[in-house]
């Protein structure tokens, strides 16, 4: 076998098929630096709206091992927030230290919670050396009113000690309407605290923004201090013979297009994040066997990728269930 | 742009804990107080963490949940060494009986000075009999509250710990810059070490002196 042809670990454990891994989109890459001047400007919340399956979740993540990398040590904190019948203080409290990493987020009464968390934030921020911390509510648009006040609180209290808590409120477009409604009901005091700020999220829609996405799988290696591209990783003769596949970003592009049309999904085409990367995934596993100097992705296999990917279903369901968005600019 | 792996960034789970809030001079009860504030635990949930795992004990010391702060032997040192990520030999240093030879000569309630303990800071020696003054600020040590003028017993109960820094009796605040200074407290005064090792010294000679002179007059009999 090639020298180029060895992999260094074995193709199961690649994070492709684990399907454990983050890239950034055109939009991440948007968010990401909105996201860095909210924390240089120390505005104290913004909300990131998008529709299911977009990526919102994954770009938290991925938001968050950027700003580890830029500002190291810096101390975020990923909350998912849960459906309640009824706000229960004791039990938002439990999800905020869990989620900050006490070792003891369940023990006793709400006025020792609440202090727990206060102070367990404040080792943070004295560690990390900051006087910032990034909030991010991942399902916000499942906050009620009194989660905001407790929210509003702890960013009351932090203040008090000196520390900028910036919240960042990540859920569907319902969380605009929030936004309507708690203006209306005079509540100004969380919209101005936690709301000013709206951003965006949206899929893939150009073959540019494939073209970027592609260009990662091209440039980012695993493991990472290895040679490995992800792509080189999956077909390392065509690699080595000069495949990219970031010059196929017409041919997926394309191949989107024409099962949209096919499908009579209207107009507009914006691909969700989840979708576009199964496809990727999909062509890039499912046809190494076939990797060799000559090797090329066929408008066949993008095709097929496109239709592994659900991404049609998807667009469906999405039609059926909601309108389709018109979107703030 | 690049890609991420997608490990879990989530914050790992431990306790809340300043390492600079742990000095090689705290006494148990200043590490243990500092502890519990920290957290916000009660002492039952401190003792669970911290009791002597010793079988039979442990049972004995959850039951009453009643013991001495100056006997090492009720508590996990271990798991106090874990928790204040420091080492054994600090979490030693805080017991009366590891770090002194006679610690039955000490008192059964805390004695304080209110300028350390504002900060959190106590030292062992401070329990002893023979120390009646501050060796970092020269002032008289406190036997009794200011606000009740009662004395506060040196033990492990959760009328002391439930509330931290706080008298038992009527809640008087005994810590209040520790409780608004973060992590960052400030650094003992200059010459510190060596006036607390002089204390230490001057505890550990007198001792000496007292049974030596003891054994003579037993001889001289």
């Amino acid at each position: 076998m090639l020298l180029t042809a060895q992999r260094p670990i074995d193709i199961d454990d690649h994070p492709i098929v684990r399907k454990r891994y983050l890239v950034a989109t055109p939009t991440i890459d948007l968010v990401t630096q909105r996201i860095v001047k909210q924390i240089k400007l120390r505005n104290p919340g913004a909300i990131l709206y998008g529709y299911p399956r977009f990526g919102k979740t994954s770009s938290i993540r991925y938001v968050i091992h950027y700003l580890n990398e830029t500002f190291p040590g810096s101390v975020c904190v990923n909350f998912r927030c849960e459906t309640h019948k009824s706000g229960s203080e004791d039990s938002f409290l439990i999800a905020l230290l869990a989620a900050v990493g006490h070792k003891e987020p369940l023990a006793g009464k709400i006025s020792r919670k609440r202090h727990r968390l206060l102070e367990h934030i404040c080792m943070l921020a004295d560690r990390s050396g900051k006087d910032w911390i990034v909030f991010f509510a991942d399902e916000a648009q499942k906050l009620q009113v009194i989660e905001y006040e407790w929210l509003r609180d702890l960013h009351d209290a932090l203040e008090l000690k000196g520390i900028r808590m910036i919240t960042i409120l990540v859920g569907q477009p319902q969380l605009l309407d929030q936004k309507s409604a708690l203006r209306k009901s005079m509540n100004t005091q969380i919209v101005l605290r936690f709301m000013v700020t709206e951003i965006r999220f949206g899929g893939i829609v150009s073959a540019e923004d494939v073209a970027t996405c592609l260009a990662a799988y091209d440039a980012s290696c695993y493991p990472p201090e290895s040679a490995w591209t992800f792509t080189r990783f999956f077909y390392p003769r065509a690699f080595a013979a000069g495949m990219r596949l970031s010059t196929y970003a017409h041919a997926l592009w394309k191949a989107f297009e024409r099962a949209h049309k096919a499908a009579n999904l209207g107009e507009r085409i914006e691909i969700p994040m989840a979708y576009f990367a199964r496809a990727v995934e999909h062509a890039l596993s499912e046809h190494s066997t076939r990797d060799s100097d000559g090797f090329g992705f066929s408008p066949a296999i993008w095709d097929e990728a496109v239709l592994e990917s659900n991404y049609v279903l998807a667009c469906e369901e999405i039609r059926l269930g909601l309108p389709l968005p018109d979107w703030r600019s | 742009m690049k890609i991420y792996e997608d490990t879990s960034p989530r914050n790992p789970p431990e306790w809340c804990w300043h390492r600079g809030w742990a000095t090689v001079h705290d006494s148990a009860y200043g590490l243990l107080m500092k502890f519990a504030f920290l957290n916000a635990l009660t002492a039952r949930e401190l003792a669970e963490l911290f009791a002597s795992r010793e079988r039979g004990k442990r049972t004995k010391l959850l039951r009453t949940m009643h013991f001495d702060l100056r006997d090492s032997e009720n508590f996990d040192l271990a798991a106090m060494a874990q928790a204040f990520g420091t080492d054994m030999n600090t979490v030693e240093g805080a017991f009366l009986d590891r770090r002194f030879t006679n610690p039955l000569a000490s008192a059964a309630h805390l004695k304080w000075c209110e300028e350390c303990l504002a900060y959190g800071m106590h030292l062992p020696g401070l329990q002893m009999d023979l120390i009646t003054r501050c060796p970092l600020h020269n002032v008289l040590l406190r036997k009794t509250c200011l606000g009740c003028e009662e004395t506060i017993p040196y033990t492990f109960a959760p009328a002391i710990f439930d509330k931290p820094f706080c008298c038992p009796n009527c809640q008087a605040e005994m810590g209040s810059h520790l409780k608004v200074a973060r992590s960052k407290l400030p650094a003992l005064p200059d010459g510190s070490v060596i006036y607390i090792e002089r204390m230490n010294r001057f505890i550990e000679t007198s001792r000496r002196e007292s049974s030596v002179s003891l054994h003579s007059l037993v001889r001289i009999r």
